[in-house]
């Protein structure tokens, strides 16, 4: 049945998508007729070599010592075909597998372009390939049979028929060289002719014995290929299921009409999508994906906070994080700042303190407190022992009272300032300034980090052991 | 190695003063300068013991740090939303490179 750009469009929610998806499905069916006519070679030629066979049997009536001879012979034929059959077959399932991946595979190189790297993309969906290919070849069917089982058997049944046209035609007392002719028609696909309906009863062989192999191709690639599209989907993280879409030949009702009613409208969910109920099925699957620009926006959501969508998260920690490279956030440039706002990955001191108020973990009162302290004893700046006047900004502010040990007092900033006790020098002109000073008749200590032209880089409430510490470094440069 | 969730504390070029904390951040720490340019937050128990765990790590002067080796060896990575867990050297590395070529964009 031809499959309509339009289902494909209202599918996959993009038209150039659909394109390509309709394109892949043609290439597989055109690779599956390409396959089917193969197999027709192939029993072509193994019926020409089995008509040389048997007329050099002997030039006379063939006899049952003849057949005695032939019958190794046949079985080495038989083998013969059955190993060009299974090639073929196997070639025809890695061709459905590599069409029904490379549909998804240019829907996620498209949906995630910078983001995630092109050809880490094409790795993923080629290990999906390569994983599908092997799961089928190595699966047992309904039948409890595995492929290689079955043209195996397609074999042992080409070798059965040769050997009871055989029997029959030497019972029958015929020439070597007519019988080989009749075996030759008779294997020689597409030829129905040969034996009459009674005949071929009387015999138990079948009309056509190469039908049963072009059948036996064409379901195993359909088959192929409705399992490799739902895996490589699936290994999308835009999917969300499948349209089940009855074929043309469908000429009775049965589960096929159930799986295209499903849902109302034969939509099944990820993770849901039916294998093929039975053998000779050409119903197809249509996947539906998310509308794309909905999924650029997901996919930007993601970007910035992975836990806020946890389905594409789980995507990448289930199925691509081997192959993709986790991408860093991106940077939102505010136009014409000088002061990009580095708010991907990181906050200003202001956001974490908001924050942490936010979250319960500061009381806003110490917020207010440190604020108003600013305003009334830190703003116009502090005069530093070594006559040095420090400037405080609002910044500075907010970054020292994410110190829990300053949040609490904020009035520790002045003190810790006015205690200073020693300066030393640092590296690159920083300078580190030790304090001591009293509170509540207990003696605390800290230090600040001073920049080369003044100003505040950090300062800290620490213990004793640490301020000793710091006085056996650096050059001093002032001391009170 | 135990992971570690993460968050960055960063005011600008301006300020250049980069703090890794712990999430969530405990809430009593200490500051342990390991020289004027790097100090570690190290947890306190309600009686203001260390208790061993470490709330953060700041760098100042970040844009220009390259003394990687003085860092202190934590055993532990630490993740950042939307990044692979890391090593404190590695994870300050990338950051710090995102940070300069921001701030190169910036002018």
């Amino acid at each position: 049945m031809p499959l309509k750009k339009g289902d494909w469009v209202r599918g996959t929610g993009d038209e150039s998508y659909a394109e390509y998806m309709l394109r892949a499905r043609r290439r597989f069916e055109q690779g599956q007729v390409g396959t089917v006519r193969q197999v027709r070679q192939i029993y072509r030629r193994a019926a020409e070599t089995v008509r040389e066979d048997i007329r050099q049997a002997t030039p006379g009536t063939l006899r049952y010592g003849h057949l005695k001879a032939l019958a190794k012979v046949l079985e080495q034929r038989a083998r013969s075909l059955t190993s060009e059959l299974l090639e073929a077959t196997q070639a025809g399932i890695h061709l459905a597998s590599r069409e029904a991946v490379s549909g998804p595979e240019e829907l996620v190189v498209r949906l995630v372009e910078g983001t995630f790297d092109r050809a880490e993309v094409r790795r993923l969906f080629a290990a999906v390939n390569e994983r599908a290919v092997l799961a089928f070849l190595a699966r047992t069917g309904p039948d409890g049979l595995k492929l290689s089982d079955r043209v195996w058997r397609v074999g042992e049944r080409y070798r059965n028929a040769i050997v009871r046209v055989l029997e029959d035609g030497i019972a029958r007392g015929e020439d070597a060289r007519k019988l080989a002719v009749e075996v030759q028609r008779y294997l020689q696909p597409g030829v129905w002719t040969v034996h009459k309906l009674e005949t071929r009863r009387r015999l138990g062989v079948s009309a056509d014995v190469s039908y049963e192999a072009m059948r036996l191709v064409r379901t195993e690639m359909n088959n192929a290929f409705h399992e490799a599209t739902i895996l490589a989907n699936r290994a999308s993280p835009s999917y969300l299921g499948i349209y089940w879409r009855l074929s043309g030949e469908h000429p009775f009702p049965d589960v096929c009409d159930d799986y295209a009613r499903h849902n109302g409208d034969g939509f099944w969910p990820r993770g849901q999508e039916p294998v093929r109920p039975h053998p000779q099925c050409f119903c197809y699957i249509l996947p539906r994906h998310e509308r794309p620009e909905e999924f650029a926006e997901r996919l930007r959501q993601w970007l910035r906070d992975p836990q806020s969508q946890p389905h594409i998260e789980n995507w990448y920690n289930s199925t691509a994080r081997v192959f993709l490279k986790r991408p860093y956030p991106t940077f939102l440039a505010g136009s014409g700042s000088r002061l990009l706002n580095v708010q991907m990955f990181a906050e200003p001191p202001k956001e974490r303190i908001e924050r942490l108020v936010a979250a319960g973990k500061i009381p806003q009162e110490a917020i207010n407190r440190a604020e108003a302290l600013w305003h009334s004893r830190l703003r116009e700046g502090v005069f530093l022992p070594n006559g040095e006047r420090l400037q405080i900004t609002l910044l500075d502010l907010y970054h020292a009272i994410v110190d829990p040990m300053i949040w609490r007092r904020p009035e520790r900033i002045e003190s810790l300032l006015l205690g200073i006790f020693e300066i030393r020098e640092g590296e690159h002109g920083r300078r580190v300034a030790l304090s001591r000073w009293k509170e509540d008749e207990q003696e605390r200590v800290g230090y600040a980090i001073l920049g080369e032209e003044g100003g505040l880089r950090t300062l800290h409430v620490v213990d004793e052991k640490r301020i000793r510490r710091e006085m056996r470094r650096g050059q001093v440069l002032w001391r009170r | 190695m135990e992971t570690v969730r993460a968050s960055v504390m960063y005011a600008g070029p301006g300020k250049d003063v980069l703090t890794l904390f712990v999430e969530p951040t405990p809430s009593l720490w200490v500051a342990d300068p390991i020289d004027d340019g790097i100090a570690v937050f190290r947890v306190l128990d309600e009686h203001g013991e260390e208790t061993g765990e470490i709330a953060g790590v700041e760098i100042i002067d970040f844009l220009t740090f390259d003394r990687w080796e003085d860092l202190p060896d934590l055993p532990m990575k630490w993740q950042l939303d939307g990044l692979e867990p890391l090593p404190l050297r590695e994870l300050l590395r990338k950051i710090q490179q995102t940070v300069r070529r921001e701030k190169v964009a910036a002018g």
